[in-house]
Order: structure tokens, then C-alpha cells, then sequence
């Protein structure tokens, strides 16, 4: 009696909730293209694309934040994790990628946005539920397959009508758009299955869709991003709800170990000026300042955080932003961690002020935090003005 | 998810390119009449890595790159090659394997897919430069030396060939299309190669062939595509 409960718990942890698409991973770890040639042939495109990431001037190759973000693939992804590369790319925006042989891409700019290793697994599970079920694949045949079928119409039209415009091409085409959306539906589920099975928290995926949309809200220029990512993923709102659901009715017991928070936050603190230095130069305030306001609340060292809106105001330049970096920046210089950096700055605003004395007061205390500055030449210039 | 980096949108404009060049042909520009060497007796060319690549055209356009059929021709390649060497009294150095190229190298091989695609451009093709008056005078910069210092090499030779082999649902088409009167891709294949003198990172020689080069994938016709692809080659 109790194998068969046992049973039937385990029948039901593998097909989950019923309605839901067949969340069974498609191939085993390991996996190896097995003949087909399509597969082959993509997987050997791909070894050559990988080439090219790992000379790109791009790649973190620093070993701390390399090692955070294997050790959180490696414990959502399992037995799967041999079968993955795993790429950090400097790149402030939000993304992470997987090809079909593998390949995993994780930008800086994504690192910034999560809170915790949860909300990272989120989308790394998400990412190995394509690898699993060769979404890929699915979608360069399905490509091929409407490039046909579109083909076949247009064929009928040309010799009924003589004319040639490939009114079936594009319907095919407009129609993997909508497949598309189906395979990221499928992705969100799974990964958050994958998360749950690793002890993880499921509903960090939702809340990463919540960040997501409130950064979107916050935005200064609205409605910039392609058209084509809201064509082929659902919107966030709508995820947010299928994953609420899906998670509630899985794993309504599923909690987060403060411990993952604190991880991701000490990976913060140590590579904050170099993450967030590539934010600012995208010139975004609206989302700077979300960004700014999230770290602050999760605990990022507040002069660091100080000293970056200090470089949000100063790259806005509106009226009152000099006053307003003048306080933040000063705020940056004199905590228990001065950030040597806001002393120059303060320095370069005053100097700019025609206030000499300020400046070369803070490019003293500049130099003394950094006495081997690489612009010291260039401060001990001003520093000899009178 | 697919990507179209720097590379693949050259890849793009070579095939595009490539379709629209006519039957059979191979035209060539021939800057020396036989190799010269410095330091030593004989000659010696780097083969860098060919850039050789094989297709599937499915029936409604789209490319699928073939794994089998482009190893096949890669070895092929490479033998008909080594072979043809012999006869045109050519050293050949080859690269063991690009990945073991260092960053200097690399840099030099991405130059040269931007000059090369120039080339095509803008001397065989169609968009002539007007202050180039059609003079031959690409090169690569001498920085070249460092390549050949350190594999002892004299000349260095770079390979892209592309073959877009029909479907059998393509052929169908194109017959189909043709028959009212519209004329379809039933596939293609060419390339180009090019020699550079590593003294001073001149193109010497740069062959292009388009339509009817050959077979790549069985050993003779690998033979009869690496004549037509090096036509002219300067001898040593």
C-alpha cells in the first residue's frame, strides 16, 4: 500500500499539474546529437560561434565571479552542468542565453538585477529547460518547415495568378513568433521545476518578473526595447501570473534560504564599481536610479551606492544634478569605506566651479586613499596650480 | 537563439555574392610570377585555417549547415591540396588546429576576412572605388612578420569556399518556378582564396571561383575544386 502512495507521489512529481505542458526534460544528460544531420550540422556552427566568445574582448574572466555563477548553474542544473559552458559577458543590460550544444551566456547586467542566488537560478533553470527540451532545434526546424509550407502557397499563387509576392512566407514566419512564445511558457515552468528539485525557491521567478516591470515602469524612455522580444516572449505580466500559479499549486512549501541572498550580496559588494560602472554608461537614469534604490535596500555598501548616484547626476547634468552629486559623492568619501574615486570627482566639480581650494583638497584626499592612481601625473598637475 | 555576429553577416554577403556571379568562372588577380624566400632555399606557405563549409538548401530557402559533408570536404580539401602543393613546387606549413591560434593571430585573420571581403566588393564586384582606379594594391600591414617569424613561413594562404547543396523539395521548386517563369536558387558554391607575403602584408594573388568549381566532398572532385580555387597560384 505504501510503495503504490509512493508510487503515485512520485507519478505526480514527474507530470506535475495536469494541464500544464509535459514538463519531462527530453534528453538525458550527456546528450550527443544523434544522427540527425540538421542537429549535427548546428552543433558544428556552434563550436566555431564558441570560438569566437572565448576570445571576445567582452568575457569577465575574473575567477571570483566566474565561480559564483558556475556554482549557482551547476546546483540548478545538476547533472546537466557537465554538459554546459558557462560564459559571463560584460554587458550592463539584462539577458542570458543558451544554444543548442550548450553554450551558456550570462550578462553582467543581469547580476545587477537579481537579489539573491534564487532569483539567478530563475533564469538559469529557465535557460537549461530550453537546452532540455531543444528548443533550439524545435525552432530552426519549425523555420524550415513554414519557410516550405509559405513556399508551397506562394507557388499555388504564382502559377494561379502569375504573380509572385510571398504573401505565404511571410504568414509561416509571423507564425513562429506565437510558437515561440510557447516554447518561453514551457521554459518558465520548467526552470522553475528545476529550481524547486535544486532547493532553490520557485517564486524568485515570479519576483524577478515583478523587478523587471518595475524598472520597465521607471524607465525614462519607454517603449525602447525591440519589438521582437515582446513578440516572442509573453508579456511579464503574464508571466508573473503563470508562474504564481504553477509554483503555488507545485510548491506551495518552497521557501529562500537567507543565505542566498547574503552570497550574491558579497558578490556585489566585491565587483559593485565594475558592474554598475557599465550601467551608467548607458546613459538610463530612470533605471539607474530603480537599480541604485533596489541595492541600497538589499544592502550594497552605502557608499557605493552614494558614489554612483553621485555619477547619475553628474552624467545627467540637469539643473541642481551638480548639487545633487556634490552630496552624494560626499557622502561616498566620507563613510567608514570612502570610495577613493569620489574624492577625484569632487575634485573635477570644484575645479570646474572655478573653486580651486576645494579641489585641490579633495585631490589630496583623493591621492592619499590612492597613492598609486593611474591618473597621478594628471592630479598633481592641479595639484601645483595656483 | 541565433545570433548574426560580424562573421556571419560576411558569410551572408560572400553567399549573396556569390549566387549573383556568374557560371563557372574564375577570375584572378596575379601580383608575382613565382615565390620568393628569405633566408632559406625553398619557400614555405602557412595554409591558415580553410574557412570550408557545406549546406543543405531545404525546400523553402533556408540554409542548414551539414556537418558530415563539411568534414568530409575539409579532410578533402586539405589532401587535394597538400597534393597540388607538390606540383607547384609549394612548401606548405599548416596551422594543427585554429584554436591553439594566439590573439595576435586571430586578429590578423579577422583583418583579413574585412580585407578580403573588400576585395570582393569593391574590385570583382560591382561597388568600384573611384580613387582606387582599379589598382590591386590591398594588403594587410607588415605587422604580418610576426606570423611569419615565428612558423618560418614566407607567404600565408587564407581559403573560404561555401557549397549550398538543393534539396530534393528545392530542385522541385526551382523547376516549378521556372516553369512560370521565375527563376529560384538551386544552390550554389565558390570562393575565393588569396596569398599574402608575410614580409610586408601585400596580397600578392587572390582567386575568385563561382558556379561549377567542383566537388568537395569525394577526393577527385576535391582535386578539380582546389585547381580551379588556385588557379595562376605563383609558383616556387
Amino acid at each position: 500500500m505504501r510503495c503504490i502512495a509512493i508510487a503515485t507521489l512520485l507519478l505526480l512529481s514527474l507530470s506535475l499539474k495536469a494541464g500544464d505542458a509535459d514538463l519531462t526534460p527530453k534528453i538525458p544528460p550527456g546528450y550527443k546529437p544523434d544522427g540527425a544531420n540538421d542537429e549535427k550540422g548546428m552543433w558544428l556552427e556552434l563550436e566555431e560561434y564558441e570560438r569566437a566568445i572565448q576570445r571576445s574582448p567582452l568575457l569577465v574572466k575574473d575567477p571570483y565571479i566566474n565561480a559564483y555563477v558556475r556554482d549557482v548553474t551547476c546546483r540548478v542544473t545538476g547533472e546537466y552542468c557537465a554538459d554546459l559552458r558557462i560564459y559571463v559577458i560584460r554587458n550592463p543590460y539584462f539577458n542570458a542565453s543558451m544554444t543548442a550544444n550548450g553554450i551558456v551566456q550570462v550578462w553582467t547586467g543581469l547580476l545587477l538585477r537579481v537579489s539573491s542566488e534564487d532569483e539567478l537560478a530563475a533564469v538559469l533553470g529557465h535557460e537549461l529547460a530550453h537546452y532540455t527540451q531543444l528548443h533550439t532545434m524545435d525552432r530552426l526546424r519549425r523555420t524550415t518547415k513554414a519557410a516550405t509550407s509559405g513556399s508551397i502557397f506562394d507557388m499555388g499563387l504564382l502559377v494561379l495568378t502569375g504573380v509572385s509576392v510571398p504573401v505565404g512566407q511571410l504568414t509561416a514566419l509571423a507564425s513562429l513568433m506565437a510558437y515561440s512564445r510557447g516554447d518561453e511558457s514551457e521554459a518558465d515552468l520548467l526552470g522553475a521545476k528545476f529550481m524547486a528539485d535544486a532547493g532553490y525557491d520557485p517564486h524568485a521567478a515570479a519576483d524577478l518578473w515583478k523587478k523587471i516591470v518595475d524598472e520597465d515602469a521607471n524607465a525614462v524612455a519607454k517603449g525602447t526595447e525591440p519589438g521582437l522580444f515582446s513578440k516572442t516572449h509573453p508579456s511579464s505580466a503574464d508571466r508573473i501570473v503563470e508562474l504564481n500559479r504553477f509554483v503555488d499549486e507545485n510548491f506551495p512549501e518552497a521557501t529562500a534560504d537567507p543565505a542566498n541572498k547574503q552570497s550574491h550580496l558579497d558578490m556585489l559588494n566585491a565587483y559593485y564599481l565594475m558592474l554598475m560602472e557599465d550601467q551608467i554608461d548607458t546613459n538610463r537614469f530612470g533605471r539607474t536610479e530603480v537599480l541604485l534604490d533596489r541595492h541600497r535596500q538589499m544592502g550594497v555598501q552605502e557608499e557605493l551606492v552614494h558614489f554612483f548616484h553621485g555619477e547619475m547626476y553628474r552624467q545627467r547634468d540637469e539643473a541642481g544634478d551638480m548639487e545633487f552629486a556634490i552630496k552624494a559623492y560626499t557622502l561616498a568619501a566620507q563613510g567608514d569605506n570612502p570610495v577613493p574615486d569620489a574624492y577625484r570627482n569632487l575634485g573635477y566639480i570644484y575645479l570646474k566651479q572655478d573653486n580651486l581650494p576645494q579641489a585641490q583638497y579633495n585631490f589630496r584626499q583623493y591621492l592619499e586613499l590612492e597613492p598609486d592612481a593611474d591618473d597621478r601625473a594628471m592630479i598633481e598637475f592641479y595639484l601645483n596650480e595656483d | 537563439m541565433i545570433v548574426v555576429t560580424g562573421r556571419t553577416r560576411l558569410v551572408i554577403i560572400l553567399a549573396a555574392l556569390l549566387l549573383i556571379s556568374g557560371c563557372a568562372t574564375t577570375t584572378n588577380v596575379k601580383q608575382i610570377d613565382r615565390l620568393a624566400a628569405v633566408d632559406k632555399d625553398n619557400p614555405k606557405v602557412l595554409v591558415m585555417t580553410p574557412d570550408v563549409k557545406y549546406y543543405l538548401l531545404t525546400a523553402g530557402g533556408v540554409p542548414e549547415p551539414h556537418a558530415d559533408w563539411t568534414l568530409a570536404a575539409r579532410a578533402n580539401f586539405e589532401t587535394a591540396l597538400s597534393a597540388y602543393a607538390k606540383e607547384r613546387n609549394v612548401e606548405l606549413v599548416m596551422i594543427p588546429d585554429e584554436g591553439q591560434l594566439d590573439d595576435f593571430e586571430v586578429g590578423y585573420q579577422k583583418l583579413y576576412s574585412a580585407v578580403g571581403n573588400s576585395i570582393l566588393a569593391h574590385h570583382f564586384g560591382p561597388m568600384k572605388l573611384p580613387t582606387k582606379q582599379n589598382s590591386f594594391d590591398w594588403s594587410l600591414g607588415p605587422g604580418t612578420q610576426t606570423i611569419g617569424e615565428k612558423y618560418d613561413a614566407d607567404y600565408a594562404l587564407f581559403t573560404y569556399y561555401r557549397d549550398y547543396q538543393a534539396s530534393g523539395g528545392r530542385v522541385a521548386f526551382a523547376v516549378l518556378a521556372a516553369a512560370a517563369g521565375v527563376s529560384m536558387s538551386m544552390g550554389s558554391e565558390g570562393g575565393f582564396a588569396s596569398l599574402v607575403d608575410l614580409s610586408t602584408g601585400n596580397i600578392v594573388w587572390f582567386n575568385q571561383v563561382a558556379a561549377g568549381a567542383g566537388e568537395l566532398r569525394d577526393p577527385d572532385g576535391a582535386h578539380t575544386t582546389v585547381k580551379a580555387l588556385f588557379k595562376d597560384l605563383p609558383e616556387g
